[in-house]
């Protein structure tokens, strides 16, 4: 761990970018239809939960970071396994992230650019500032969000004032009844990309005011909620949901429809830069996560120097991880999600937290 | 060179994108993009092969088979080397394999026909 301190400003700031990053990128919660911003909801909410879980565990451990806390608790071997085991998801997780990134540009804006080369962009910056050190990430943070959120009200505004939004398309709610809407949020949004921020449990010992960390967390969380929340709706009443299911990137399509008064029209770069800020952020925490994660596992003592090393096995990871990208898709939501977001991000800190419960109660007793 | 022929491999490799689809196909499916490698590599391979024949026919070794061998094996070279237009190129053994890869589809991951046969089922 470095001596680094962050505001719980900055981190709800890292919080939304990191939340909004991929997860404006792709059809949302689609299964659920016109109801995906229901779906959307309904995952945030569940989410509370699961952040409350993560924040009772790093109460009980203020000044640790999850990768030692998991050995207090499981005893030395199973600890660290586990703690490996979440360094390596993060890894994983900053690949896929940067290959949605490289996927995105390739098909968007640079067809005949090779794969490697716009992620290896994009990683050398995320290189630099990990190098620099989290006060860095938040401080850049700080100035980028205020950027992204200009971008994203002036294009509602424009959405809006060229009369494309027509709310029929959201109708009829809930078709089919509560449960389909339900099943979707508790497998699919509630974990992408809600509890997908369990990474931040990584950050929360650096917080400069520990009492605020809880409040953050949900707040944070809430205001991403409800941002992708107005963006699907944008979405699915511009395009309607037979266009926004077929869409690989629904906010570009949504954003390319804009026009008003006949000269105001190409807007795509809006959505470039926030897709370019979001996944920047997004990659950069996961990315810093698996740094501190490995120093303290390994006993390193600057993690700096291992931002290079990690930083390659992400770049390559991202390019090898699937053939195509439908194949990296189908990988996202049919595989990752029962395989390493239901057990990481549900079941474990559960387990965890269980066993926590018990050790400190045994301490107080005594 | 086998057993004194000379003999000869192409390995072509194609990347690209999925431009347009006039069928109902959910290209959402990765299996569907792998027949779809499969089916374009064939169709690569069917054209290098009408098109080697094409050559061998004519005897004219517009490909540089000759002038492979001759940086490989130039010694054997020297000895074929008279006789390579006639003799050996319209008899050359040509093996072709050809992979394939679709790499994305661009901005609609399904195509509109698709939706229209679900809807219909």
């Amino acid at each position: 761990m470095e001596k680094a301190k962050i505001s719980a400003t900055q981190l709800f700031i890292l919080m939304v970018l990191f939340e909004l990053g991929s997860a404006l990128l792709v059809p949302l919660a689609m299964r659920a239809k016109q109801d995906a911003w229901l779906a959307i909801l309904i995952g945030m909410l569940c989410s509370f939960f699961f952040f409350l879980v993560y924040h009772k565990l790093y109460s009980y451990y203020p000044d640790l970071l999850p990768t030692e806390y998991m050995q207090k608790i499981l005893g030395k071997v199973l600890g660290t396994l586990l703690a490996f085991l979440y360094i390596v998801y993060f890894l994983y997780d900053a690949s896929r992230v940067l290959r949605d990134f490289g996927e995105m540009l390739l098909t968007f804006a640079y067809p005949d650019t090779p794969l490697f080369i716009a992620n290896a962009l994009l990683m050398l910056v995320i290189i630099y500032i990990t190098r620099k050190g989290i006060e860095a990430i938040a401080r850049s943070g700080e100035l980028l969000f205020i950027f992204m959120y200009f971008l994203a009200v002036a294009g509602f505004i424009l959405i809006i004032s060229s009369g494309l939004i027509d709310f029929k398309n959201l109708q009829p709610v809930l078709k089919e009844g509560i449960l389909p809407v339900a099943k979707v949020a508790l497998t699919e949004t509630l974990y992408f990309p809600f509890t997908e921020a369990i990474v931040f449990t990584m950050l929360l010992p650096y917080l400069s005011n520990p009492k605020k960390a809880s409040v953050t967390m949900l707040c944070a969380t809430g205001l991403s909620g409800i941002n992708l929340i107005i963006t699907m709706i944008i979405n699915i009443s511009v395009l309607g949901v037979d266009l926004t299911t077929r869409s690989q990137f629904p906010l570009l399509s949504t954003v390319q429809t804009i026009q008003v008064a006949d000269f105001l029209e190409r807007l795509d770069v809006f959505f470039m830069f926030a897709m370019v800020i979001g996944i920047y952020f997004k990659v950069s925490i996961l990315f810093y996560a698996s740094i501190i994660g490995t120093a303290t596992l390994f006993k390193i003592k600057s993690p700096s120097r291992l931002a290079y090393p990690l930083g390659i096995i992400i770049l390559f990871l991202s390019i090898t991880i699937a053939s195509n990208f439908q194949e990296h898709l189908y990988e996202g939501l049919h595989v990752a999600r029962f395989l390493l977001h239901m057990p990481l991000f549900a079941v474990v800190p559960m387990l965890l937290l269980l066993v926590a419960f018990f050790k400190n109660r045994k301490k107080q007793h005594r | 060179m086998i057993k004194g022929k000379p003999y000869a491999s192409v390995h072509t490799r194609v990347e690209g994108d999925l431009g347009e689809v006039e069928v109902p196909v959910n290209t959402r499916q990765p299996a569907v993009i792998k027949k779809m490698e499969k089916a374009a590599g064939k169709e690569i391979k069917k054209e290098l092969q009408t098109a080697i024949k094409q050559a061998q026919t004519d005897k004219v070794d517009i490909f540089g088979f000759g002038e492979a061998l001759a940086r490989t094996r130039p010694h054997q070279w020297e000895k074929l080397k008279s006789e390579w237009d006639d003799v050996y190129f319209p008899k050359l053994d040509v093996d072709v394999t050809v992979e394939a890869y679709i790499r994305r589809t661009g901005l609609r991951n399904k195509s509109f026909l698709s939706s229209v046969k679900e809807k219909q089922n």
